[in-house]
């Protein structure tokens, strides 16, 4: 999770979402945009809108469906990282890493990682992704 | 833009029923619909559910090529509909004495009228974000040529001679818009070439090595030949889209839109619910 005020950060936009497909579709338009305001080539800007949405989706397969799902996008040294994290009910479920969503996110994202139990309550999981710029 | 019949419910099933096909075409099926309803989850239950969508495939085909004249490609229509025979499969509870195709014929239509009613709302993009997007494309394809990779949005903005904001714009535009002029052929390769066999073969090595691969596959097999060609090549053949744009012989952008559509189609079908 990306701690910071935000204020000398790295941060690009955090969002909240209910984990519904509505606002997915927000975020993966916000994913797309964020990657062309920052220059990435088209290859580029098309995977991580297809990670942000198979992330997000996978994440509220899990979710509890009372809280907000978070998504922090963020630039630095060449790489968008986006994190997308959701508290889970019940608090032990996890990302199933052995299945064909995570193929495809390992194919989409240069760095990707999940971590589960984490978080202010312990029942967060989160899709950690970073894409580099090609070249840069 | 053309003007298309108004997609009403009774049309197309006012040529009668010759999609429910003879009495006794799906007859051996519907015994297993009984057994499947009755699985827990698990690999009895999984070789059923496939059985059953390929068997009940034809259907879907008969159907959606009823909505062949409607400007979508006939394949993406049996995509469609096969999604429909998947709900069908999925939802149906053979015990409320109701006969298969009674339940799956409406869900399967339900199916295909959704995809053009989402479809008619993503064409009204304002007529001038629509030429900047073709445009992009064009410069796209010309870019890419010439660098040897993807063209990032500054490079697009420098050859159009517009700025970053508007190539920034006119790309979100594209996301809503499907334009068969993006679809021309870039290459006069029928596809068929040998470097792309090869790639396709160690694609289909790699997918040899998963899990679950078993599931997969024939979902993969389902697929028109195109979407399936680009989801293997780019998630088992490690291929980049600009690279698979140039081996199938359409544009980026195309490719970026299959994937994405496949993606979605395959996620609904591997996680029913």
């Amino acid at each position: 999770m990306l701690e910071d005020d935000g204020a000398t950060s790295d941060l690009l936009i955090e969002l909240r979402l209910p984990p519904r497909a509505k606002s997915i579709a927000t975020v993966r338009a916000v994913a797309a945009d964020v990657t062309s305001r920052a220059d990435f080539d088209l290859d580029a800007i098309s995977d991580v809108r297809m990670a942000v949405d198979e992330a997000c989706t996978a994440l509220a397969r899990l979710a509890s469906p009372t809280h907000l799902m978070r998504a922090v996008f963020s630039l630095a040294g060449g790489y968008l990282r986006v994190d997308i994290s959701a508290r889970v009910q019940p608090p032990d479920r996890r990302i199933d890493t052995g299945g064909f969503g995570w193929h495809v996110l390992g194919s989409l994202a240069d760095e990707l990682s999940t971590e589960h139990g984490v978080g202010a309550h312990g029942d967060e999981v989160v899709i950690r992704m970073a894409k580099k710029s090609a070249g840069g | 833009m053309t003007t298309r019949p108004p997609l009403t419910s009774t049309e197309p099933e006012a040529a009668g029923e010759p999609e429910r096909g003879g009495e006794d075409e799906f007859g051996d099926l519907e015994p297993l619909l009984e057994e499947y309803a009755g699985l827990e989850p698990g690999s009895r239950r999984d070789e059923l559910r496939e059985r059953l969508i390929t068997g009940y495939l034809p259907v879907a085909r008969r159907l959606a090529i009823k909505y062949r004249d409607r400007g979508v490609p006939v394949e993406d229509l049996i995509q469609v509909a096969s999604i429909g025979v998947l709900n069908a499969v999925d939802r149906f509870q053979p015990d409320h004495g109701a006969n298969f195709l009674s339940f799956a014929i409406p869900t399967i239509q339900g199916e295909i009228r959704r995809y053009f009613r989402d479809r008619t709302w993503s064409m009204r993009v304002p007529r001038k974000l629509k030429e900047l997007h073709v445009s992009i494309a064009n410069a796209s394809s010309t870019l890419s040529a010439q660098l040897n990779r993807a063209p990032r949005p500054s490079e697009i903005a420098a050859e159009l001679g517009v700025t970053l904001e508007e190539v920034v714009e006119g790309l979100q535009a594209g996301e809503a818009y499907t334009s068969t002029s993006l679809d021309l052929k870039l290459s006069t390769d029928d596809g068929e070439g040998s470097y792309l066999g090869n790639m396709l073969g160690e694609a289909d090595s790699r997918l040899e090595l998963v899990e679950y691969r078993h599931v997969l596959r024939p979902l993969l097999e389902a697929l028109p030949e195109r979407e399936r060609t680009v989801v293997m090549l780019r998630f088992f053949g490690e291929l980049t889209q600009t690279q698979i744009a140039e081996q199938v012989g359409v544009s980026q952008m195309h490719v970026s839109r299959l994937l994405a559509k496949t993606l979605e189609n395959l996620r609904r079908q591997l996680e029913p619910g």
